[in-house]
Formats: C-alpha cells, sequence, structure tokens
C-alpha cells in the first residue's frame, strides 16, 4: 500500500475503525487507543497491505490490537451500558436494539457489526478477523438467529 | 425490525472531534518519519549484505552484533548491573565478539548466528547472545515461541481472558483457542505474513548439554524483526568440590540417586573436556527448533523443523 492509499484509507475509514474498536473495547478513550496504534502499525507494515484489501487489512491490526488490549487487560474499564448510551444524543439512543447487540458474545457480535453496521463483505470480515469465510458466515447465521431470539421478531438487514 | 447500517451505527457514541483532529494531525506527519526509518532500514540491510558476504567468503558465518550481550546487560536485564555489578563486569570484561561459527545446513526459513559471548571461569558461568532473522522478511515473521507464552495465561473454553474468573478453568491456552480471538496473530505486526515460531535453549559440549543450578533464558525481538535469545549458563560443575557435593545429594535423596549419578557423569565427562583442552578453545552447539504457526498444538509443541549452530568458545 502506498503512502497516499494508506493516508486515504484512514481518512475515510476512522470512524468506521472507531466504532469497531469502541464496539470491542466499550470505553472511548481505550477505542482511541486502539485505533491511534493500529494507524502507527499500518503505516509501519504498509508495504504488506495487499491492493483493494487494505481496509480489511487495517481493520484486522485493529481487531488484533483492541484482543491485544483485552488480553493484556491494559488500563480497560468497560463502561457501564447507561454511561455509553448516555454518551449517545438522546433522539439517536436506541437502548433495546443496543442491548439485544451488546448481549450477543463477542465472537458473533464482531462478524455481525462488521457485516452490517459497517458495510464490509463476508470476504473483508473473514479476512479482518482471521477466520475461513465459512466460518463467518456461520457466525452472521449464528448472530441472526440469536438476535431474533431477543429481539423476539424477525430481523431483516 | 429493519436494520440498516446507519441505524446500527448510531448505537455506538460518535468519534470526537479531538480525537479526529489528532489523528488527522498524525496522518498529516508520518511520511515526515519516513526518510528517517528508511535511512535506518537501509543501514540495517547493509550491515546484513556486508554479514552474508563474509558468510560467502569465508564459509564461516560471523556474528552480526546488534543487540549484544553489552546491550543486553546495560538495557534489557539490568539486575546485574544494579545488584551485582561484580559479575556485570565480569561480563564485560570477558566478552569474544568474533566468534567462528557454522550452522549446520544452510536453514532456507532463518538465518541464526551467534553474537557474542562471556566465557567467566573465575564465576564458573557462561553467557551466550544468538540472534536469528527470517530468511525472508517480505513472507515470514519470526518470533520467540516463549513470547507467545509470555505469562503463562490460560483462558477456558470461552477465550475469558480474566484472570480473576478463570482460576481453576485455565483449561486451554491462548494460543490455542480457536475462535478467532486470542490467537498469536495478535502479536504480529503484519498479521499477513506467515508466523514462524523460534525455539532455542541449551547448549551442548561434544553431545553433553551443559546444564547447572540456576541456568537462565530470555528470549525477545526488536523493532527489525529480529529474534534474540540469551542464555545464562551454570557451570557448577567447574567447581572445586562439586563432586563431593553431588554424592551429598545421593546421600541425601536415594530416590534420586539414578538423575543425580547420571548428571555427575555428564558433568565430569564436560569438565574434563574442558580442563584437558590444549588450545584453550571449545566447541559448542546451540540447537533450535523452527515451528510453523498451527493451531494443533501437537505440531506445535512436538514439530517444527531442528536445525543448529555450532561456534568455538575461547575458554582461557
Amino acid at each position: 500500500m502506498d503512502e497516499a492509499t494508506y493516508i486515504a484509507i484512514s481518512q475515510q475509514w476512522m470512524a468506521s475503525f472507531f466504532r469497531t474498536a469502541y464496539s470491542i473495547l466499550k470505553n472511548r478513550h481505550d477505542a482511541e487507543d486502539a485505533v491511534q496504534q493500529m494507524l502507527l502499525k499500518a503505516w509501519k507494515a504498509r508495504a504488506n497491505g495487499r491492493a483493494g484489501a487494505e481496509r480489511a487489512w487495517m481493520m484486522r491490526i485493529l481487531i488484533n490490537e483492541c484482543y491485544t488490549m483485552l488480553r493484556q487487560h491494559r488500563r480497560l474499564f468497560p463502561m457501564e451500558t447507561s454511561d455509553i448510551l448516555a454518551e449517545i444524543p438522546a433522539e439517536e439512543r436506541d437502548t433495546g436494539l443496543y442491548e439485544a447487540i451488546d448481549s450477543l458474545p463477542e465472537n458473533l457480535r464482531t462478524p455481525f457489526l462488521l457485516k452490517y453496521m459497517e458495510g464490509m463483505t463476508e470476504k473483508e470480515a473473514a479476512m479482518a478477523l482471521h477466520l475461513s469465510l465459512p466460518g463467518v458466515k456461520n457466525r452472521l447465521f449464528r448472530a441472526r438467529k440469536k438476535l431474533q431470539k431477543i429481539l423476539k421478531e424477525e430481523v431483516s438487514l | 425490525m429493519k436494520l440498516k447500517p446507519e441505524r446500527l451505527q448510531q448505537l455506538y457514541p460518535p468519534m470526537s472531534e479531538d480525537f479526529e483532529n489528532r489523528m488527522q494531525e498524525m496522518l498529516r506527519r508520518l511520511p515526515d518519519q519516513r526518510e528517517e526509518r528508511e535511512m535506518k532500514r537501509a543501514a540495517f540491510r547493509t550491515v546484513l549484505v556486508f554479514s552474508l558476504v563474509a558468510i560467502l567468503l569465508c564459509g564461516t558465518a560471523f556474528a552480526l552484533l546488534h543487540q549484544g550481550l553489552e546491550w543486553y546487560y546495560s538495557n534489557r536485564f539490568t539486575a546485574y548491573q544494579n545488584h551485582d555489578p561484580e559479575k556485570h563486569a565480569a561480563i564485560l570484561e570477558n566478552l569474544q565478539t568474533d566468534i567462528p561459527q557454522t550452522p549446520a545446513a544452510e536453514d532456507a526459513d532463518i538465518l541464526v548466528s551467534v553474537q557474542d559471548a562471556a566465557w567467566v571461569a573465575e564465576q564458573n558461568f557462561l553467557v551466550v547472545s544468538l540472534a536469528a532473522s527470517p530468511a525472508n522478511p517480505e513472507k515470514a515473521e519470526l518470533h520467540p515461541l516463549w513470547n507467545l507464552d509470555a505469562d503463562g495465561a490460560y483462558v477456558g473454553e470461552e477465550g475469558n481472558a480474566n484472570p480473576q474468573s478463570d482460576g481453576e478453568d485455565r483449561a486451554t491456552h491462548w494460543l490455542w483457542v480457536e475462535n478467532g480471538k486470542f490467537g498469536p496473530v495478535e502479536e504480529m505486526i503484519a498479521p499477513g505474513k506467515e508466523l514462524l515460531l523460534l525455539e532455542m535453549g541449551e547448549i551442548f559440549l561434544d553431545g553433553q548439554q551443559l546444564l547447572g543450578d540456576g541456568s537462565s533464558m530470555d528470549s525477545y525481538r526488536d523493532e527489525e524483526g529480529n529474534v534474540y535469545t540469551v542464555l545464562e549458563i551454570q557451570l557448577d560443575f567447574m567447581k572445586p568440590g562439586y563432586e563431593a557435593e553431588m554424592l551429598q545429594r545421593m546421600e541425601a535423596s536415594p530416590e534420586m540417586k539414578e538423575y543425580y549419578q547420571e548428571m555427575l557423569e555428564k558433568n565430569l565427562y564436560c569438565k574434563a573436556l574442558i580442563e584437558n583442552d590444549e588450545d584453550g578453545v571449545i566447541t559448542l552447539t546451540a540447537p533450535y527448533t523452527l515451528t510453523r504457526y498451527s493451531d494443533d498444538d501437537t505440531q506445535l509443541y512436538q514439530g517444527g523443523k531442528e536445525g543448529e549452530i555450532t561456534f568455538q568458545l575461547s575458554i582461557r
């Protein structure tokens, strides 16, 4: 990946990177830390970013960074759901849906959000999560089923 | 219920303007660092080329001294410098840097060298610094196997890494969890590359392992992707009274007699080799195992390709 592509991808998908990190770490400062670390690592290793898959490659570094933070318990203070929701403008707050998605296990939630919130293809999500394509499809199916059960209604995406 | 991306995106708090500005500023400044980094990389490559030329010309590998023992004991492991200055000084005084060495065979995956070593006869110990780098850094990333097990953290099958909650259910090592979390890839700088894991930690003299009480090993990786292994081997068997001490141990612990007897014989053999050496030079071997990462733990810990490097140390 050349410098211009790195900067363009970083700028275009910054909000997406932040949301993904936030959904895993549940803390604004940790999510900011993870995004910053990812940008620095990706810059350093930008020669490895495959053309056409740059976003998925950067997302993968970001998710790895989040998991490393979780594993190392590096300054992690997941916020209470009420505090997270309080950060969202009242008119946009969707408490029931947030709680339903938040109740999904992380290994189902992240593939779900990458595809349906961030608009990644299943192939991109597989690359970002270091999973096989069938592995991602399986998790998406399980996530949808579980969500329907929690929400007690049909979910269309 | 219709879940559109916009609706899902509103579930999470937006990125703050302040953070976005900071990141934009960082992105603007990153290219300025390129020149400095490229110079550093070019310098490293130049050294590597010269080292490879030396290998070709001499038929013998000479160490590329990058983070050698002087750096190690002054930066990474400073306990001797702070608490045992005599030992620290002895290591530096006995440092050997131009070490004749020969890899057992050309390794297609990694380049291994002995950087430097110190044979500290008066305190009966040996320290060796070994360096390894991937032969094809564009495609492979090398890490010490130990680094992936640095905290010894085991997690439950659900991948819960919280040590408060996984006290007795640490049935699965985080390295082996297959749910896409907590895998070793997270340690990698460039996760698209092949992950190679290096394990080395033993030194042999004429087929006998040198191993004394209190021997230690450290393994780490630098920013350039080189993996270093520093071995400190206690040579207790060189101490006067060693044989008597071992006989005493056998008497005190008859159930361990066979083990102590075997150890005594091996160590006395090594001692004789060292004491009777006329040239003042001994030939040592450091074996290693290189494993390609696999989710299969039997492959990970029992598989791998074996290699070794043989080197000569002055002991006078």
